[in-house]
């Protein structure tokens, strides 16, 4: 692939890596990633795989801009509030970086409309903010075949994990279907300090990014952050023989 | 950490290693009037696409990336072969393709 003398210079601190170089910048150009939210984890996800010059990003969200996203939602400005947010992030990213294909669903994804979805799509990134979601995503990327990145913020809080279907744990394998419990919070409920998002967020970018490059990722662990304490662990996990969600592929 | 102070280190056990060229295939860049960091750039895209064992020659005329180039590209763990004053302001880098 021959680069146009303005991609050289816009990827020209990537393309110093020796674990990225010119076929790295390739692949990436010609990968495609679908973003599931575009909140607080999504907008900075998104804008790093547009940066960095993922070809093709799919972004499924149905909510509004709303001045309480503004604190870490950063790929939003309060002018716009009450703008669908795939469109605002649609127009926000193609002006970061016109080599980047943008596809939006307005719409929230469920077991009718995923599989049409998923099919264009190698990875999924999972950036919404509940356990019932969540879980509906984690169980389509298994039914779909589809490695999906998940992550997660609450508080000072955050984990990531990384689930490829028939070779890992599923985000089921860990928390169960706890969809109906009453412990369940979200960071609606209790709050979030922005940047915790941010930093879960370039953490599971950059492992959307080594998965593309076919560099190794933190499959098999799941990775927790303690803002206060700030402490990172990344903590080895076995997939559960029984859950019910990806049993079926063993 | 070993391999990141090495890439800021000028390598002053690097010889300007005798050239033996007579069997290696020879690729040219020309990048005068290019500046860092798109000499680098240019010189190990074009390294990209070449086998191992061949040759890049590359003309520059940028006095920090004549300085640069050879310990990056060293770095990068190419061999560097040396480098040629074509005059008082252009130079030729030399580097064999490694790996």
């Amino acid at each position: 692939m021959d680069f146009s003398q303005e991609q050289i210079l816009r990827y020209s601190r990537q393309l110093l890596l020796n674990e990225i170089g010119g076929e790295g910048q390739k692949k990436l150009l010609e990968s495609n990633v679908l973003v599931v939210g575009a909140g607080g984890l999504g907008s900075v996800v998104l804008m790093y795989l547009a940066g960095c010059g993922v070809g093709k990003i799919g972004i499924v969200e149905n909510d509004r801009i709303e001045v309480s996203n503004l604190p870490r939602q950063i790929l939003y400005t309060t002018g716009d509030m009450g703008r669908n947010k795939v469109e605002a992030a649609k127009s926000r990213l193609n002006e970061m970086n016109p080599d980047v294909k943008i596809e939006i669903f307005e719409m929230r994804l469920n077991e009718k409309n995923a599989r049409d979805i998923l099919c264009d799509y190698k990875l999924i990134i999972d950036c919404t903010d509940n356990f019932e979601t969540r879980f509906a995503i984690n169980r389509l990327a298994v039914e779909n075949n589809k490695p999906l990145i998940s992550g997660a913020v609450v508080r000072f809080e955050g984990n990531v994990m990384f689930v490829v279907p028939g070779k890992t744990f599923c985000y089921n394998c860990i928390f169960g279907d706890q969809s109906g419990s009453n412990s369940v919070i979200t960071c609606s409920d209790a709050g979030v300090l922005g940047s915790i998002a941010g930093l879960i967020a370039t953490i599971m970018v950059t492992e959307a990014v080594k998965f593309i490059l076919d560099l190794p990722t933190i499959q098999n662990n799941l990775l927790v952050y303690d803002g206060l304490k700030t402490e990172l662990r990344k903590i080895k996990i076995n997939r559960d023989p029984d859950c019910p969600v990806c049993k079926k592929l063993y | 950490m070993e391999e990141y102070r090495y890439f800021f280190r000028m390598p002053e056990e690097v010889k300007l290693a005798s050239i033996v060229m007579s069997q290696s295939e020879v690729h040219r860049i020309d990048i005068r009037g290019v500046v860092c960091p798109y000499t680098l750039v240019k010189a190990k895209l074009a390294l990209e696409k070449m086998s191992c064992g061949e040759i890049l020659e590359i003309y520059l005329d940028n006095k920090t990336a004549l300085d640069n180039l050879p310990r990056a590209f060293i770095y990068y763990g190419q061999e560097f072969l040396g480098t040629e004053a074509v005059n008082c302001s252009e130079w030729i880098i030399r580097i064999r393709k490694r790996r």
